[in-house]
């Protein structure tokens, strides 16, 4: 059996798997975190109205609307990058946009006079508001969506070669 | 990384404005669900706030922990008697949300000049949180929200108090 061009099909089958994982591990990893970042925020809704006032960002009166609302934004993403294939690069980019807002809300926290927990993954744990550790794990996760985001509209594709034989 | 377009398994790319129109309806999706939600959950709350007195402090295990090795901090217990005889920080005093609420006798015992470190059992439970805030309406000054609780207490390996504690 005579199997694509050689060698070369053979970089190439290889490259188009690793595009493949590198874009299933982006998903889960952004899908996975927001699920979970979703479900402790969405059980304490008056302890999430009260760390998104402390942050000092939005007006006092869109503390508790963001509070009801944004784990369930949370949440459709994490459902819509796992599990959905129609609304996957919708979620990916809404993913992308949150983690954007939360970096930008830890750069201020930083710039703040810290000492607040984030309120990130709900109460329970919590990173210290502003911290390096903060801002790394929301940069992270917004390059992962992104990556998600890439995959799922289409910017990267990981097409195997045109087998023949 | 793309590869050649003349594959015939290529996926097409969506359209940014394909994308834009289904992320709008992702966010009605989302904020009906949480609409809903929240209207039917007992811990669901106002989408306006009532204007309340100053957000109280809050504290993180460690920041807790600093301030109870001082003496000039009083802890007090949110979640129900019986819990708190169970296992409790030590020095604690119960003060459990309901009961505040429904009595003001607690109001003359509570010391103004101390810091009060209001805790519930975990970080899922808002009560410490109501409560911090009824305490901050009364005018008390000093009060910090300790929001991971009893349990981000025993987790951390710190002492209790109580007839069950480990």
């Amino acid at each position: 059996m005579k199997r694509g061009s050689g060698s070369k099909a053979g970089r190439e089958r290889r490259a188009a798997s690793a595009v493949r994982v590198m874009c299933i591990a982006a998903r889960c990893l952004a899908g996975l975190s927001l699920g979970a970042a979703a479900l402790p925020k969405a059980a304490a809704p008056a302890a999430l109205a009260a760390a998104i006032r402390s942050y000092g960002l939005l007006p006092a009166a869109l503390a508790n609307p963001a509070a009801i609302v944004l784990p369930w934004v949370e949440l459709a993403c994490a459902a819509a990058l796992l599990a959905g294939r129609r609304y996957r690069a919708a979620g990916a980019l809404t993913a992308c946009a949150l983690f954007a807002s939360f970096a930008l809300a830890a750069l201020a926290a930083r710039a703040g006079p810290g000492a607040q927990p984030c309120g990130c993954f709900g109460p329970a744990y919590s990173l210290q508001a502003g911290s390096a550790q903060h801002l790394a794990v929301n940069l992270v996760l917004g390059a992962a969506a992104l990556l998600a985001y890439a995959c799922a509209a289409g910017r990267v594709t990981a097409v195997r070669p045109t087998q023949s034989g | 990384m793309t590869t050649s377009a003349a594959q015939p398994t290529a996926p097409a790319r969506e359209p940014l404005g394909v994308t834009l129109g289904r992320v709008l309806r992702l966010l009605l999706a989302a904020a009906a669900a949480a609409a809903l939600v929240n209207s039917l959950s007992p811990r669901g709350i106002p989408w306006r706030a009532p204007p309340a007195a100053p957000a109280p402090a809050r504290a993180t295990v460690h920041a807790a922990r600093r301030l109870l090795a001082g003496e000039n901090t009083l802890p007090l217990d949110a979640r129900s008697v019986e819990e708190w005889e169970r296992a409790r920080l030590p020095g604690a005093v119960s003060l459990p949300l309901r009961a505040a609420r429904r009595e003001t006798d607690w109001l003359g015992m509570l010391p103004r000049d101390l810091t009060l470190l209001v805790y519930c059992s975990d970080a899922d439970c808002d009560d410490a949180l109501l409560l911090a805030r009824l305490l901050r309406a009364h005018g008390f000054e000093n009060v910090v929200w300790f929001e991971g609780g009893l349990r981000a207490w025993q987790k951390a390996g710190l002492p209790v108090e109580g007839a069950g504690k480990p």
